[in-house]
């Protein structure tokens, strides 16, 4: 029983100290931050409360991710049934960073995050904002390692090309769309 | 009245029963000054804790503000200082610098030495020292 | 793995994987030797860098979360509780051996520096070193740093403690610093610097130097001692 508790308590501490890059990740894919504090929430319950089901603890945070990514698609599920996917546009309220000014690079670089396909913007996030290994990636996406390699390179590839055609033309607000498969 | 020895007892009934475990040794390593001493003190400072702190799984991160930045450049990193950089970032040591600063270096800065940027230096120090992170300068 | 060795032209993702620090060390041993001789190929990476990090920092000033600081509860709540009853029992017992009186009224001091300030973010920054340069980057970044947790409406609250050398920065004598505190304290309230009365005193005693502080530096008696002092009060301490 003890040993169990330990383990319950490490894992916890663990997913709560990571809980900020969880964060990060869910707004690179809503662009609302109420939303991903909601998907983080429930991600991390749904995390806290089957430990059980984690064979490898060196796993976790592949683990949380894949719980995070089905939280995020089961809520776009939902939203489907009841909006009409094509016209539903994610809020910007809430997000004073949205009304940024054309030149704020930071701002710029999302806008192009959020046009890169879902696959090539999972890759690219993963790796990036929460720092995991091609492994790791591999273990939340469930893909083999060379297709995160291969799909890493042709995401970047194609994050330089819009870098470069943004930041010569005038920014437009793009809503950050997720597609259900 | 003196103390009951079996008083010694709850702490450790306490400890098991919260389950303490040791968190890796989590340091900051911070350069804000360019004097020649300055990187091979910084070295040995660093191989110093990974030896030292082997059994605890050391985070340690290397910031280097300001002028500091300069020691990555291409011209004052080199021979061994540049071989025990290289060793200490297989070891796991993480660089990191404010972002302007970088972008002005750019040009200059050895590319084998990436460093972690931040929009703000002193603000990820306060951070790094919220996360748990223990502060440290030559 | 890739072996650099084999391919004269290090491809895309063997650059990813150096820059993703995804390479063994041989690999990534490899490619450093060729980037001191491969003028492209540094190029390569520095661009790959780049790119990284702007993915990074595009989302370093993001709205903060709202989540509750407290850790998340997590299930257990039964075993917690009949743990805490079998120690609560348990002390009880121990007790009835003969625990000690608690302190009389005078052993208890008020803790501390028990404060009921509710800023949570407490900054100290130390200059003890006469480095003007430094001391203006240290500003300047201070700056920045205000600007942001105001930006972000987070209270911060931050102390500047010379000592050593640190305080012959401070006087009308090295203006572009008095100009920059002035400013400064001007502009946010929450900003403090003071000055370490020992060490004027040592330094009119030892050196002859008679230091004149500029009106927004307060002394203090010790600043080693509100150094460590603050520290255990939960300050983050940054050297300028």
């Amino acid at each position: 029983m003890f040993k169990n508790r330990f383990r319950h308590k490490k894992l916890t501490r663990e997913l709560c100290a990571n809980r900020h890059r969880f964060y990060k990740l869910a707004y690179s894919w809503t662009g609302d931050p109420m939303l991903a504090d909601d998907l983080v929430q429930e991600a991390l319950q749904k995390a806290l409360h089957s430990f059980d089901s984690l064979k490898d603890d060196s796993k976790l945070n592949a683990w949380t991710c894949r719980i995070l990514m089905n939280c995020h698609r089961d809520w776009l599920r939902r939203r489907k049934d009841t909006v009409d996917f094509d016209d539903y546009e994610f809020s910007a309220e809430g997000d004073p960073l949205a009304q940024a000014s054309a030149d704020d690079t930071s701002a710029m670089v999302r806008r192009c995050i959020a046009r890169l396909s879902d696959k090539h913007r999972d890759v690219i996030t993963l790796v990036d904002l929460m720092e995991f290994s091609y492994e790791e990636v591999s273990q939340a996406l469930d893909i083999p390692i060379g297709t995160v390699m291969s799909r890493l390179c042709r995401a970047r590839r194609q994050l330089k090309q819009l870098i470069a055609a943004a930041s010569q033309e005038p920014a437009a607000p793009v809503t950050p769309l997720r597609s259900v498969n | 009245m003196k103390p009951s020895p079996c008083l010694w007892l709850l702490p450790l009934l306490l400890m098991i029963s919260n389950g303490l475990q040791a968190d890796p040794a989590r340091i900051v390593y911070h350069l804000h000054q360019l004097k020649p001493v300055t990187l091979k003190r910084a070295l040995n400072n660093i191989e110093n804790l990974y030896k030292g702190l082997d059994g605890e799984r050391p985070e340690i991160r290397m910031l280097l503000q300001g002028e500091s930045l300069q020691l990555l450049t291409r011209e004052r990193l080199k021979g061994a200082n540049r071989q025990r950089l290289a060793a200490l970032l297989q070891k796991g040591l993480v660089l990191e610098a404010g972002e302007t600063n970088y972008r002005r270096l750019h040009d200059r800065l050895d590319p084998a030495f990436p460093a972690r940027l931040n929009r703000n230096i002193l603000s990820r120090l306060v951070d790094l020292q919220k996360q748990g992170y223990q502060y440290v300068t030559p | 793995m890739h072996d650099p060795k084999d391919n004269p032209e290090v491809s895309d993702e063997l650059l990813n994987s150096f820059v993703d620090r995804q390479l063994t060390s041989e690999e990534r041993q490899e490619i450093l030797h060729r980037l001191k001789r491969d003028r492209a190929l540094s190029e390569r990476v520095c661009e790959l860098q780049h790119l990284k990090e702007m993915t990074r920092l595009a989302y370093d000033d993001i709205p903060p979360s709202r989540l509750p600081r407290r850790p998340i509860e997590g299930p257990g709540g039964w075993p917690r509780m009949i743990a805490a009853a079998l120690i609560f029992g348990l002390g009880l017992l121990l007790g009835m051996s003969g625990l000690p009186q608690w302190g009389s009224a005078e052993d208890r001091t008020a803790a501390p520096g028990a404060s009921r300030d509710r800023i949570s973010t407490k900054v100290l920054v130390h200059l003890s070193s006469a480095d003007r340069q430094s001391a203006l980057n240290t500003l300047g970044s201070l700056e920045q740093m205000l600007a942001e947790y105001r930006q972000r409406g987070e209270p911060v609250r931050v102390e500047v403690i010379a000592n050593g050398d640190g305080v012959k920065l401070l006087g009308p004598d090295t203006p572009e610093i008095a100009e920059r505190i002035a400013a400064l304290s001007a502009e946010y309230d929450n900003l403090s610097f003071a000055a370490c009365r020992n060490t004027i005193e040592q330094l009119q005693l030892t050196e002859g130097l008679h230091i004149r502080l500029i009106p927004q530096v307060r002394l203090i008696d010790s600043g080693v001692v509100e150094v460590i002092r603050r520290q255990k009060e939960g300050w983050a301490y940054i050297r300028g």
